[in-house]
């Protein structure tokens, strides 16, 4: 356990630099780079050469790299572009918001997903079987931008149930201390703004949860017909166990492996990529800083920063599947 | 069995204690129970911009969202009239100059207030002059964008336009430049020079830019503590929120605000600031889509047009030697069916333009020399020019017609004409607001702040197969442009500043001549010049 878990750290560090370093030739040699970002086309030939010395591209690429990998190591990603502020305070903030978001849909993914896959599992074959696998199909191929603004239009524009966008009412003056707003309203007793957040979240994170749930629906649903068919399956009914017995103990946990690992991977891309979903809600998360930070002024050093981290994530939710497997499966614990 | 129902159990029990016994282990910053207290208020108006702003000391600032806040907490020496190019007395009451142009007096108005209580004096105009022109440091200088185009340069640099400014009394200030210069008086009204108070920028620290990384960090003065004139002081910027909080000043020289607190809502897809604005969450927004126009106005939203402020134009390469020949330039644009062009590409409400700046601008001359679509003309002109072998035009819209903002949607004209002098009665310049109507007479004038000039290059071909890197020039001048940022660059021109003529020759004469209006250079620097009178 421990040696897989080391391996995966030093695979962790390899991919960080290597991503660095990819990161920072792009960066480079990209048309303008971050002189031109900065500027814009009034700045003069004398303002230009200001910059470049003030940000020291006019050193050798040797030095800038070693600089730039001092930062990285020390955490230290530079101002953003557009707003000046370093570049983690950005992150950190927006973070929460997407964790809140991808929470909220992975929770809605799951609490619906394994059981409706379960069901459709059981009926096999029929209407309630049928009805689920043309949902989830429905679910699969409705883009999610498509039907963030369907539902945002109905809901929010026709029948003004929900709020269109955003985290929390215009003026709620909320007391932010995790970043997380529902749970700051709970910590600080503003329990409207706590309240008003959940109200906020809801529409989003159906939006956002459409595809995991369609995607664990169907594991499930496969995974829990393959287990059915087992023997083992057949040796319990035959000693007499009860339905229920059978169907927790022997059906859920054998036919969950696969679905833990789907539900991994969909967490990851959750996090990584709300930014469809965060672009229709005005969310102001890490999907909203992707967006802003290529096409809202060419925001590189956030973007630096915003690539590492997704990789970082990504594997860091794989080694947690891969160690979840070892507490669902006996047998992956003695290999 | 029962175990694992028991750590279940459990487990929620766990989770449960935690939650309560979280509670209230943080402190709430809200301003407690003070309300009920209070006389009537104005109330709250919330106002959905388009982008965030990048800092709040106008100095350091080009952009539009940025200038949005800045121009509610500060004033300007001279100001615009709402709606026109045409100015008016700002902090100064009147302004004069002598015959030369280079001495600027201003008689300041009396018994003005900076949000900290200091009083706004000829020193305080100086102190703000000679803060810019001796600003230190590569990372400060190389953010004042504005400055370095108006001003020239800096302290010891030969082409500072600036020498001194002196406090003749306490209400006159007198500024002196080493040259005379067209953009004034019209530059002192430019939001980036917007006047702050000398005793907090030296409290905040505000000329403390410094490098990290790829970019800046700003001064406590621009993050922090805006200190300015304007009818409303900083209240806090909640990014997470992206909320930028703005409080009336009860103390302002001029209309005060209407309502007690401005709320600025950072709402950056257009379609959701439409939404929100039909959800009544926000009061009014900016930059609604040209295609909700119809719908908004239809819904009782009160929808403003900003007047045309843009101008498309055919740049002409003087030193290229088969476009030397005055002819064959005249040739050109005889060539262009510029009529056509605005009716089958412009948007709505677009008219050809006759001159090199839209009518809004002060100095805008009507008697100039026009060419109108005459291929008969133009092709007689190119014969007696002997013109041979000349090439195909290629030519990119710097902006997409309908969307000036936008990169374009494709390559238009390629190999065939291009769009010379259009100008544009832009339909997408607009804002929508609620029929409650804008707060304050000052927002109403940002809401109706013109567009850019846009710049257009033409590039001649030598007859041969076009290569990638052919036209490199092009492309480092496209390169050259800051990108399309989401409604902020809107503003680069200016927010109700007319930056005329001048400023597009400002950029890179080799490769931008104007061809549209009069086709030579003293006709365009005569231009510039009168404007400015």
């Amino acid at each position: 356990m421990v040696r897989v878990i080391l391996r995966r750290l030093i695979q962790l560090v390899v991919t960080l630099i290597a991503l660095t370093t990819l990161v920072f030739f792009w960066l480079r040699s990209l048309p303008g780079g971050p002189v031109d970002a900065l500027l814009g086309e009034r700045a003069t030939p004398q303002t230009r050469e200001l910059l470049t010395r003030a940000l020291g591209y006019d050193q050798p690429i040797w030095t800038q790299y070693g600089r730039f990998v001092k930062n990285v190591v020390t955490g230290n990603f530079g101002n953003s572009i557009r707003t000046g502020e370093p570049v983690m305070d950005v992150i950190s903030r927006s973070f929460p918001a997407t964790i809140e978001l991808a929470v909220a849909a992975i929770i809605i993914a799951i609490g619906l997903g394994i059981p409706l896959g379960y069901i459709a599992a059981r009926y096999r074959g029929r209407l309630l079987d049928n009805a689920t696998i043309i949902v989830t199909l429905i679910g699969i191929s409705i883009p999610i931008f498509f039907l963030g603004y369907l539902l945002k239009d109905l809901l929010t524009q026709n029948i003004h149930i929900f709020p269109p966008s955003g985290r929390i009412t215009t003026g709620m003056d909320n007391t932010d201390v995790t970043g997380f707003f529902v749970l700051d309203g709970l910590l600080t007793r503003e329990f409207d703004a706590s309240a008003d957040a959940l109200w906020h979240l809801v529409l989003p994170a159906l939006t956002l949860a459409t595809i995991p749930l369609a995607i664990i629906i169907r594991i499930t649903r496969a995974s829990v017909l393959d287990v059915l068919d087992e023997d083992y399956i057949r040796t319990a009914d035959a000693k007499g166990l009860r339905n229920t017995t059978i169907r927790k103990r022997h059906v859920l946990r054998n036919a969950l492996l696969p679905v833990v690992t789907t539900i991994g991977l969909q967490t990851g891309a959750l996090l990584a990529g709300a930014v469809l979903t965060e672009k229709v809600y005005n969310w102001g998360g890490l999907g909203t800083l992707i967006t802003d930070s290529i096409s809202g002024g060419r925001d590189y050093p956030v973007l630096q920063a915003l690539i590492l981290l997704a990789a970082v994530v990504f594997i860091v939710v794989n080694l947690l599947v891969d160690l979840s497997y070892a507490v669902i499966d006996p047998r992956v614990r003695v290999q | 069995m029962q175990a694992k129902r028991l750590r279940t159990v459990i487990t929620a029990g766990v989770i449960a204690a935690l939650a309560i016994g979280a509670a209230g282990c943080a402190d709430s910053d809200r301003d407690s129970g003070g309300d009920e207290g209070k006389a009537a208020t104005g109330g709250t108006f919330i106002f959905a911009g388009a982008g965030d702003p990048k800092n709040f000391d106008p100095i350091f600032n080009d952009d539009g969202e940025s200038f949005r806040p800045i121009r509610q907490m500060y004033d300007t020496l001279i100001e615009h009239k709402p709606g026109t190019a045409e100015l008016q007395g700002g902090l100064a009451e009147s302004w004069t100059n002598d015959p030369t142009g280079k001495i600027w007096t201003f008689k300041l108005r009396q018994g003005v207030k900076f949000h900290d209580g200091s009083t706004l004096d000829a020193a305080a105009v100086c102190a703000n002059f000679d803060r810019w022109y001796n600003m230190k440091g590569d990372a400060a200088q190389s953010q004042m964008i504005y400055y370095a185009d108006v001003f020239g340069g800096f302290a010891g640099s030969p082409d500072a336009v600036y020498d001194n400014c002196k406090a003749q009394d306490a209400s006159t200030a007198v500024v002196t430049m080493k040259k005379y210069k067209g953009a004034f008086p019209g530059a002192f009204a430019l939001t980036a020079f917007s006047i702050a108070s000398p005793t907090a920028l030296k409290q905040y620290d505000a000329d403390k830019v410094t490098q990290n990384g790829d970019s800046f960090a700003y001064s406590a003065f621009a993050t922090e503590h805006p200190t300015g004139t304007g009818a409303f002081t900083y209240g806090g910027w909640n990014k997470a929120t992206g909320e930028i909080t703005l409080n009336k000043n009860p103390d302002y020289w001029g209309d005060k605000a209407k309502v007690d607190k401005m709320i600025i809502k950072v709402i950056k897809d257009e379609n959701t600031r439409k939404q929100e604005l039909r959800a009544g969450t926000v009061q009014a927004i900016d930059f609604p889509a040209p295609a909700d126009r119809k719908a908004l106005a239809g819904e009782g939203y009160k929808v403003l047009d900003r007047p045309a402020f843009n101008i498309l134009y055919l740049g002409i390469n003087q030193k290229n030697p088969k476009l030397k020949d005055l002819r064959v330039r005249q040739a050109i644009a005889y060539a262009l069916n510029r009529a056509q062009l605005v009716q089958t590409k412009g948007p709505g409400g677009a008219t050809v333009a006759d001159e090199f700046m839209p009518n809004t601008v002060l100095g805008y001359a009507t008697d100039v020399q026009k060419y109108d679509y005459n291929l008969e003309k133009a092709k007689q002109l190119l014969a007696e020019a002997g013109a041979t072998g000349l090439p195909a035009v290629h030519a990119e819209p710097a902006g997409d017609l309908h969307r000036p903002g936008q990169r374009p949607a494709g390559r238009r004209h390629q190999g065939q004409r291009c769009p010379a002098a259009v100008e544009r009665r832009l339909q997408g310049r607009r804002a929508a607001v609620r029929q409650a109507g804008p707060a304050h007479p000052r927002l109403d004038r940002r809401l109706q702040r013109p567009g850019q000039l846009r710049r257009h290059v033409l590039r001649p071909r030598e007859g041969r197969v076009r290569r990638p890197g052919d036209d490199r020039d092009v492309q480092r001048h496209r390169q050259g442009r800051r990108d399309r940022r989401h409604g902020g660059q809107e503003d680069r021109v200016g927010a109700g500043q007319p930056r005329p003529g001048h400023q597009v020759a400002a950029g890179r004469p080799a490769l931008a001549r104007p061809a549209g209006a009069g086709h030579d250079e003293e006709r365009r620097g005569s231009g510039a010049e009168s404007s400015h009178q």
